[in-house]
């Protein structure tokens, strides 16, 4: 598996809405996956509000994401070594507006850094909502991880994430094999095919063109976004896992939204006090129920198949 | 069958039987994918299944409820519907899964896909909406930021040389990466300003890949058209002759009809072989012949036809969407014989 590859694997963490977990997740899970001896980057993606430091226990780095973008600094000395072995952090940009939404152009350089970078892991931990910035880093993950709260409104902006990284794929998708008249002229006629799911579309697709639609089809089915519910609960008898099950399950198979469940992390106060602490689960909290589904889940994350392995 | 049957022309029930003659509409690929049981469920096992899929699609899950707008659910409602009167009755199961395995595709065997348990009480989870509804899925699209192509296959992670796909699709990709970005290793250092967005239907490209394309245009139809002006007189029967003007750079002026034969003609008063026509376009020497020639069989898909006879198009310096129009034109005649 690991084999002479030079691109990394990309983690990226996200979900619609703020304040769920994502840069807990994403600083814990790099530092598990460098614990069991990958070398890893985390990159702060966050581009608006960078925190992932803090939740690390770094001081601040002074150059950040923003210097990349301006041009000032290449991605490897933007690479800051951490005292964890194995793992390296580039921060995002702090307090810089104009960072916050890149050109797309800058953009577009920062992904191909980023894919091309030397490491084995390459976490990215991204910002709140669902504009093209953040839905990009998410596309080029081979995993790519939706956090989610037991809560309706955080499940409800998870739909929100998922349906616009979906389609943004969809327009990705379209412009790389040039096939977008092909898609508008199935959506033009959304009635007379009766497209109600993303299934449906496709479909529609390939009934116009199987070549191409199969092609469509086999990109979209590599959209394959991981599901973490953060915050679950166990108790009154009514276990918080179902929530994020029933989710992929309805994905699955109603809508053909290769959605799956990696894993949970149970609400746990031993969080709060590291994130006050400002340290990791592993230094603040090494035998915290946190810390051990973040565990699994770096277990997880290592045995996910890598798109050269799907591919055979 | 539900017990709603009786009166023979129920809409429920004839929706019911509209979708078992459709298939599955969702992500699933068989009626036993739609309720996530294998294909040696037990009757009991059977109605478990059908309660739980019920509870995602009728909102009794937070999960199920959130994830499926209404048109979705009610799609999604009538496929667990139709898996259920397939699978429940013991005679359409048998039928349905000897079908299965004459295509060869065998039903799961053993146990549920779904590891999960029926979720909450039933009472639990019909929240309301915390804010007004919610677009759906069905396909309205998001808005497309302008990507050229190669930044869309970058996204997408395809290999830029695309070497392992099989050798008729990765060289019809090469050719949708615009201006040789195809085959050149990804672009990593500092691109030039703008050199990103080279695009696909971009305006001629005469002025050399150099040229600074603006930052953002929309992805609008090539701007410079040659103007529509078929000679009203000349709509003579042999579509032939194109008039080649002396200057080599000038536009020609096309027929009305484009056959593969005045692709052909064009190209030699050109001055072209068709091997530097296939440098120049990167359209392989095969599909170039097969236009010339209308091989239908060995024609490409029609959207791929469009973008070579778009390239061919650039390098005869003639309107090339009329050339590509009036060409698939042409072959769709054809084809209907
Ligand atoms: N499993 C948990 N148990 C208890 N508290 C938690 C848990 N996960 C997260 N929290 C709390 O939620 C806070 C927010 O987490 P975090 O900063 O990771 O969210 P985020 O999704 O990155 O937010 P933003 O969208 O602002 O970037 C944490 O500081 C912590 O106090
Ligand atoms: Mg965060």
């Amino acid at each position: 598996m690991a084999g002479a590859s030079t691109s990394p694997q990309i983690v990226a963490v996200g979900g619609g809405k703020g304040g769920v977990g994502k840069t807990l997740l994403a600083s814990n899970l790099a530092l598990a996956l460098a614990d069991r001896g990958q070398r890893v980057l985390l990159v702060d993606a966050d581009l608006g509000s960078a925190n992932a430091h803090t939740v690390l226990g770094v001081p601040a780095p002074l150059t950040t994401l923003s210097d990349f973008l301006e041009r000032k600094a290449d991605l490897a000395a933007l690479a800051v070594s951490t005292p964890y072995a194995n793992l390296r952090f580039v921060s995002g940009a702090l307090d810089d507006v104009g960072a916050a939404n890149p050109q797309h152009q800058s953009k577009m350089r920062l992904l191909r850094k980023l894919s091309g970078f030397d490491t084995d892991y390459l976490v990215l931990d991204l910002g709140a909502g669902t504009g093209f910035n953040t839905l990009d880093f998410f596309l080029i993950a081979s995993c790519g991880i939706l956090v989610v709260l037991p809560e309706p409104t955080s499940v409800e902006n998870a739909y929100r994430f998922l349906k616009a990284a979906f389609f943004r794929r969809l327009a990705v998708v379209e412009k790389a094999f040039g096939i977008k008249d092909l898609v508008d002229e199935a959506r033009a006629q959304k009635n007379r095919f009766n497209i109600r799911t993303p299934a449906d579309l496709l479909r529609a697709v390939a009934e116009r063109d199987p070549e191409v639609g199969a092609q469509v089809q086999e990109q979209m089915a590599r959209f394959r976004p991981r599901l973490v519910l953060n915050q679950a609960r166990a108790d009154d008898g009514v276990d918080d896992v179902h929530i994020a099950n029933d989710m992929a399950s309805a994905c699955r198979r109603f809508l053909g939204v290769n959605l799956e469940v990696l894993g949970t992390i149970p609400e746990d106060d031993a969080v709060r006090r590291a994130v006050r602490m400002r340290q990791p689960l592993r230094t603040a909290a090494p035998d915290s129920r946190a810390k051990r589904a973040v565990d699994e889940l770096s277990d997880r994350v290592l045995r996910l198949e890598t798109p050269a392995e799907q591919a055979a | 069958m539900t017990a709603t049957e009786s009166q023979g022309r129920d809409p429920a029930a004839d929706s019911v039987e509209r979708r078992i003659a459709d298939g599955p509409r969702g992500g699933a690929r068989t009626w036993f994918d739609v309720l996530e049981v294998g294909g040696d469920v037990s009757p009991a096992d059977l109605t478990k299944a059908y309660e739980r899929a019920l509870s995602l699609v009728e909102g009794r899950s937070i999960g199920g409820y959130l994830m499926l707008d209404p048109m979705a659910a009610e799609s999604a409602r009538a496929d667990v519907e139709a898996a259920y009167a397939v699978l429940s009755d013991p005679e359409r199961r048998r039928a349905y899964q000897e079908r299965l395995a004459a295509n060869g595709e065998a039903p799961p065997t053993g146990g549920t896909a779904a590891s999960a348990p029926a979720g909450g009480a039933p009472d639990a989870a019909a929240t309301e909406r915390s804010s007004g509804p919610i677009a759906g899925w069905s396909a309205e699209g998001e808005p497309v930021s302008g990507e050229a192509t190669a930044e869309a296959r970058a996204i997408l992670g395809l290999p830029e040389g695309d070497a392992s796909a099989e050798e008729r699709r990765s060289s019809q990709l090469k050719f949708l990466a615009p201006d040789g970005n195809a085959a050149a290793p990804p672009r990593t250092e500092t691109p030039r300003p703008g050199s990103l967005d080279i695009r696909f239907a971009a305006p001629s490209t005469d002025s050399g890949p150099s040229a600074a394309m603006p930052a953002s245009p929309p992805l609008a139809p090539p701007v410079r058209e040659v103007a529509e002006t078929a000679p009203s007189s000349a709509t003579g029967s042999t579509p032939p002759a194109a008039a080649v003007p002396d200057d080599p750079a000038r536009p020609l002026e096309l027929p009305e009809e484009i056959t593969g034969a005045l692709v052909r003609e064009l190209r030699m008063a050109r001055g072209l072989s068709i091997d530097e026509m296939s440098q120049q376009t990167k359209v392989r020497r095969g599909v170039l012949q097969a236009i010339e020639e209308q091989d239908l069989p060995n024609l490409p898909a029609r959207v791929y036809l469009r973008g070579f006879l778009t390239q061919v198009g650039r390098v005869l310096k003639v309107d090339r969407n009329r050339l590509a129009e009036g060409y698939v034109k042409t072959v769709e005649r054809l084809q209907r014989g």
